[in-house]
């Protein structure tokens, strides 16, 4: 990786990035989930970070709930220029940093179930690579020209 | 048989009190309402209107300048502008007081460099400045270039309410100083004047809207009283905190916490995930 070339992007939690130029987007996940979506006909990529499963219907659809957030990234990849078919998708995140939130809301696990479904059940985008669930939190920076996307274990639960 | 009826009864009552009772609540939200609605409009009046006219009548003037009045018509220009700024302010304020009023603000995070953006700042309070002879003092720590993810404009619009604040309630000459302050998780944001300062109980109060600590400054002062608030809102947007010291005739200030505000670095540091590491791993 020559980083000369690229640009860096931090991802917000409840935010989605994808640009035409390469990239290194990196952010931090707990619970939270990332997919990372890889055109390999263009060689261009985005990502996004949720926080939540699903999206009540309630206040704005934002890309903070998992379904509104898959939704926009493809849309986002679609007017790049990308089409369904050449998209492969990484998902990375879903842990169970908290201990409550592991025994009543399951909420990493519910964050990677909505991806699972949407992704390949209903967008029939296949997830090629994944790093979900477990007690710890994860540092992951996508390079949005080669697809590759790199992972650190993090000490302590984040997001 | 009786004794159904009888539970009925009770039933029916406690239903009819509990009835009574949320309408009594509504009734109190209304005339709540009721009032905003009249203080609102009224504050409206004096922030909007006034600045519109002077505007009106500034460039009156400036249409009949003959042709040898460039300085006369620079001066007026001048004076246009810093009521359009100010008008421009006091909208931006009314608006983002409305839509927190709605809770529909939303957060759109990008790279902020502080230094830029206190430039701007300064920029749009510097009318203020120069009319009060003021001294502004601002320090950024630590002085390289900082890029933080956050909300630009709202971060922009709690410095400009802050400061102006400070401007407002100060003596002419006195000194506002303003430091920024980035650690590894946060950003503190200090606002210190030399004002007329407050007693504890005007502090509790500052941050609820229109208020206006003294009703004598309220005619010697331009606002609307809604600045605090708004940088109570938009801090709490930002998932941040404000608190206030002060006591009277020593002056205020006002800190501000906006946490998660992460320069870049913290990100792509050198011994991350570009260095080769045993626990890295590719995907």
């Amino acid at each position: 990786m020559n980083q000369g070339e690229y640009s860096k992007y931090y991802l917000y939690p409840g935010s989605l990035f994808a640009d035409r130029q390469p990239y290194y987007i990196t952010t931090l996940l707990g619970s939270c989930v990332s997919v990372c979506l890889y055109d390999r006909r263009q060689h261009i990529g985005g990502m996004n970070h949720f926080l939540l499963p699903m999206w009540n219907g309630k206040g704005l659809a934002s890309p903070k709930y998992g379904n509104i957030a898959v939704q926009q990234l493809v849309e986002r990849m679609h007017q790049l220029g990308s089409r369904t078919p050449d998209l492969i998708a990484k998902v990375f995140g879903g842990a169970s940093v908290l201990e409550s939130q592991n025994n009543v809301f399951f909420i990493g696990d519910r964050n990677i179930r909505i991806v699972q479904e949407l992704l390949e059940k209903e967008m029939h985008i296949k997830i090629v690579a994944s790093s979900t669930g477990g007690n710890l939190g994860r540092k992951i920076v996508f390079d949005t020209l080669t697809g590759e996307v790199r992972q650190k274990y993090l000490g302590n639960g984040k997001t | 048989m009786n004794e159904t009826t009888n539970q009925q009864l009770i039933r029916l009552k406690e239903e009819n009190r509990r009835l009574e009772k949320q309408l009594e609540e509504l009734n109190k939200k209304l005339l709540e309402a009721e009032a905003f609605k009249s203080h609102f409009i009224s504050n409206v009046t004096n922030e909007i209107v006034n600045p519109f006219a002077s505007i009106l009548g500034l460039s009156k003037s400036m249409m009949t300048a003959e042709e040898h009045q460039k300085e006369e018509v620079c001066h007026l220009a001048g004076l246009i502008y810093s009521e359009a700024s100010f008008l421009d302010f006091q909208l931006n304020n009314t608006f983002t007081a409305a839509k927190l009023e709605a809770g529909e603000v939303f957060v759109e995070v990008s790279p902020v460099e502080l230094g830029q953006l206190m430039e701007e700042v300064l920029e749009s309070v510097h009318p203020d400045q120069e009319r009060k002879q003021m001294n502004i003092n601002f320090e950024l720590l630590p002085e390289s270039p900082l890029y933080l993810h956050t909300d630009r404009e709202k971060l922009k619009l709690i410095l400009i309410n802050l400061i102006s604040n400070g401007i407002k309630f100060s003596d002419n000459g006195k000194s506002v100083r303003i430091t920024l302050k980035v650690s590894e998780k946060n950003l503190e944001i200090q606002v210190a004047d030399e004002g007329i300062g407050m007693d504890e109980k005007e502090v509790g109060k500052i941050f609820d809207r229109f208020h206006r600590a003294d009703k004598r400054i309220h005619s010697l002062n331009p606002g609307n009283g809604l600045g605090l608030a708004v940088v109570d809102g938009l801090v709490h947007v930002l998932d941040g905190s404000v608190t206030v010291k002060s006591s009277p005739g020593k002056g205020s200030t006002f800190i501000v916490s906006l946490p998660e505000s992460l320069s870049e670095s913290d990100f792509f540091d050198e011994d991350g995930l570009f260095a080769k590491d045993e626990e890295q791993e590719f995907f």
